[in-house]
């Protein structure tokens, strides 16, 4: 049986965690979701490996900007492909994004979204 | 007598009031006449007005007789025909009986008057009174004073053509003045141009200080030499932060009056302006003369404008241009301060509708992520109808979200120009308290908070249920939002009556003061890309209960947490259906 690639979704919002476990899951991906800028930090850093991390931008304590430099500055997570994507289409124009995979605008379209997973996921 | 006419042809023609002086002083030595006088025609009613007379008895001047024609008709007939009217007995002469009162309480005998015309209609009247019994006067005085009357038209003509000249210069230095600050868009551009533009024709140095409510927002200054700018600097930062002190400008600003100074030298002025921080920095400008005008705006907005000069102290005609020119500025800064206001408003509303489209998109994103799930699943061969449940239950939460989010919006803009109508009926707010929390249990399990509602039985009133149903919803979700994953606390109970209702929440609490900051529409203590919401929420909290006549308070701390309390009256005051008006 072949491994099912793992990816990460961080998000404040409940809802968009549980629809996008669903969503994912059902297309075939191992998801593994995160309420906060930190408690994704905490799994990465006990190990946690996605092949792609969907990233919200607007979140309190840790903002999507602040956790992307977290792991910019740590080595063993600086490799790790991350898409953007958020409800806030001004700041998503307005702030050039730094390292970012890609950026996609909410609400997403499946077919998008797959197929940017699919496109930068790590094997 | 020829000795004479030559001194008073060369009389300067542009000092009028040291001329006529001059003029009344040799006509009376001449003629030996006790008294010699220049009156000037005035309407409302018509009379004539001594603009000065000479008594040679006690060498003296003084003004401000008045002649009315009702009483001396015939005497104005002849004047205003341009007649010279030589009475020898004056009190019985037919055209000048009608003055005798005025004659006898002066001991006046003969009058020998003569017009004075501009522009070839009499204007005035040169009048030599003759102290003493009645006197024949011969043709040479008659052509004397025809002379005389000649030099002070003379005069009149060169004193208009000089007001019409400096008319002139004030329409343009108002009228350039008005051109430049009509491209100023901001109180502080206001300023700094109208200082600028102040120099050279109000003085050598001005200052320009706006205030709002007391306080000064604005200030600018403006100096001709380059030696002036320290002390300009100097000035302008000593200058007062609020108007409460006794600086020239504050005092002018504060009583809405201009204040004019003039000073023997720099040291008076000085100490006429009284303020010890900055007598020697009046000094070192060699200033012997100020001016302080307001601008007269409407309230809040204030401020004045202060101008020095050491050449020369300002008199009358300065002050006129000045207070018009103050009249000019302080109606672009309004201008300027409204259109500020304007924009700000434009900004608070883009960025409330960012809020609002990024508030919109969070729920499509969950439903379309369900529907697409939904989709994929109906694909597979083996459909979960465990899957399919959790997905559509997802979906109708979104479908909610989305629908409370657009009646926010819809309160907002209503409550904003005041149609809340209330529609009061007998309930118990403990019960509408539990329903409410139980509601939004899960959702304060998500988020690791507990919800604990402190009730003894009922408590019962009369108030309009849906509304206090989104106040007690903004205020548990906003504990929730806010409240750090700690236990939050909510009670209801009775007092006088009434009831108080109390959400007390342990999270991060309020940073900015005061507190109550967070009632107004569209105001936020969180940063709007952080933490998700409108501002609306506690917003419309206050203006329900507002509405039912009751009051909201708020305590906090920042990390140690919330509480809210609502107070209520037992039933909506009867005012009928309250109409709020709250912007």
């Amino acid at each position: 049986m072949s491994r099912r690639p793992r990816v990460m979704v961080v998000d404040d919002d409940e809802d968009i965690l549980e629809s996008y476990d669903m969503l994912l899951s059902g297309a075939g991906y191992q998801v593994d979701t995160a309420p906060s800028g930190e408690i994704a930090l905490e799994k990465l850093r006990a190990g946690a490996r996605p092949a792609l991390i969907l990233l919200d931008l607007m979140m309190p304590t840790m903002s999507g900007w602040a956790f992307r430099a977290q792991l910019l500055a740590e080595r063993a997570l600086a490799d790790l492909p991350v898409v953007v994507f958020s409800g806030d289409h001004r700041a998503l124009e307005r702030t050039p994004p730094p390292a970012i995979a890609a950026v996609l605008k909410k609400p997403v379209d499946a077919a998008t979204l797959l197929a940017t997973i699919e496109k930068y996921r790590r094997p | 007598m020829v000795a004479a006419l030559l001194r008073l042809s060369s009389l300067p023609r542009e000092d009028w009031d040291g001329g006529l002086q001059e003029v009344l002083k040799i006509d009376s030595q001449v003629l030996s006449v006790g008294r010699v006088g220049y009156w000037s025609f005035r309407p409302d009613p018509p009379h004539i007005f001594c603009e000065l007379n000479y008594s040679a008895a006690s060498g003296t001047y003084e003004r401000g007789d008045l002649l009315f024609e009702r009483d001396s008709a015939r005497y104005f007939d002849e004047v205003r025909k341009l007649q010279v009217v030589d009475a020898r007995d004056a009190r019985r002469d037919p055209r000048t009986r009608g003055l005798s009162s005025y004659l006898e309480d002066r001991g006046i005998g003969a009058m020998l008057d003569t017009p004075v015309c501009y522009n070839g209609t009499p204007v005035g009247i040169l009048c030599q009174e003759h102290v003493g019994p009645p006197r024949n006067w011969t043709s040479g005085d008659q052509e004397f004073a025809l002379a005389v009357a000649q030099t002070l038209a003379a005069m009149l003509e060169a004193r208009e053509r000089a007001r019409a000249a400096i008319a002139e210069r004030h329409a343009s230095f108002l009228s350039q003045g008005a051109m430049v600050l009509t491209g100023a868009l901001t109180g502080s551009e206001v300023a700094k141009l109208a200082a600028r533009l102040a120099l050279p024709t109000l003085g050598e140095m001005a200052f320009i200080a706006v205030c709002e409510g007391g306080v000064v927002i604005e200030h600018a200054t403006a100096y001709l030499s380059d030696g002036a700018q320290a002390l300009a600097h100097e000035l302008a930062m000593r200058f007062p932060r609020n108007l409460s002190s006794h600086h020239l400008l504050s005092t002018a600003i504060r009583k809405r009056e201009s204040i004019v100074v003039p000073a023997r030298s720099p040291e008076a002025l000085a100490t006429i302006i009284r303020d010890e921080t900055r007598a020697d920095v009046m000094a070192a400008l060699r200033a012997r003369s100020a001016m302080a005008i307001p601008f007269l705006c409407r309230e809040p907005l204030q401020g004045g404008l202060l101008v020095l000069r050491s050449d020369r102290p300002y008199d009358q005609n300065d002050l006129r241009l000045a207070e018009c020119y103050a009249r000019q500025v302080g109606g672009f800064l309004e201008n300027a301060c409204l259109y500020q206001r304007a924009q700000e408003a434009i900004s608070v509303r883009d960025e409330f509708l960012a809020l609002a489209s990024h508030e919109l998109r969070t729920p499509l994103t969950s439903l379309h992520a369900a529907a697409d799930a939904i989709v994929q699943e109906a694909s597979k061969e083996n459909i979960s109808p465990e899957a399919m449940r959790r997905m559509g239950a997802l979906m109708v939460r979104q479908v909610d979200r989305l629908d409370r989010l657009s009646q926010q919006i819809l309160d907002a803009s209503r409550l904003g120009v005041g149609r809340l109508q209330l529609r009061p009926a007998k309930m118990d707010l403990a019960a509408l308290v539990r329903e409410v929390a139980r509601d939004f249990e899960a959702r304060a399990q998500r988020a690791g908070s507990t919800l604990d509602v402190h009730a003894e039985g009922p408590v019962l009133g009369e108030w309009d249920a849906r509304r206090l149903e989104q106040v007690v919803c903004n205020l548990i979700d906003n504990a929730v939002k806010f409240g750090a994953g700690r236990p939050i606390d909510i009670t209801v109970r009775h007092r006088d009556a009434g009831a108080v209702l109390t959400v007390r929440d342990r999270g991060i609490g309020i940073a900015s003061t005061p507190h109550e900051g967070v009632f107004r529409r569209f105001q936020r203590d969180v940063s709007a890309r952080s933490y998700g919401g409108l501002g609306l929420g506690l917003y419309i909290v206050w203006v329900i209960v507002e509405a039912h006549g009751g009051g909201v308070q708020v305590e906090s701390r920042p990390n140690e947490g919330t509480t809210f309390t609502i107070e209520l009256p037992p039933s909506v005051p009867a005012v009928g259906s309250l109409e709020r008006g709250v912007s």
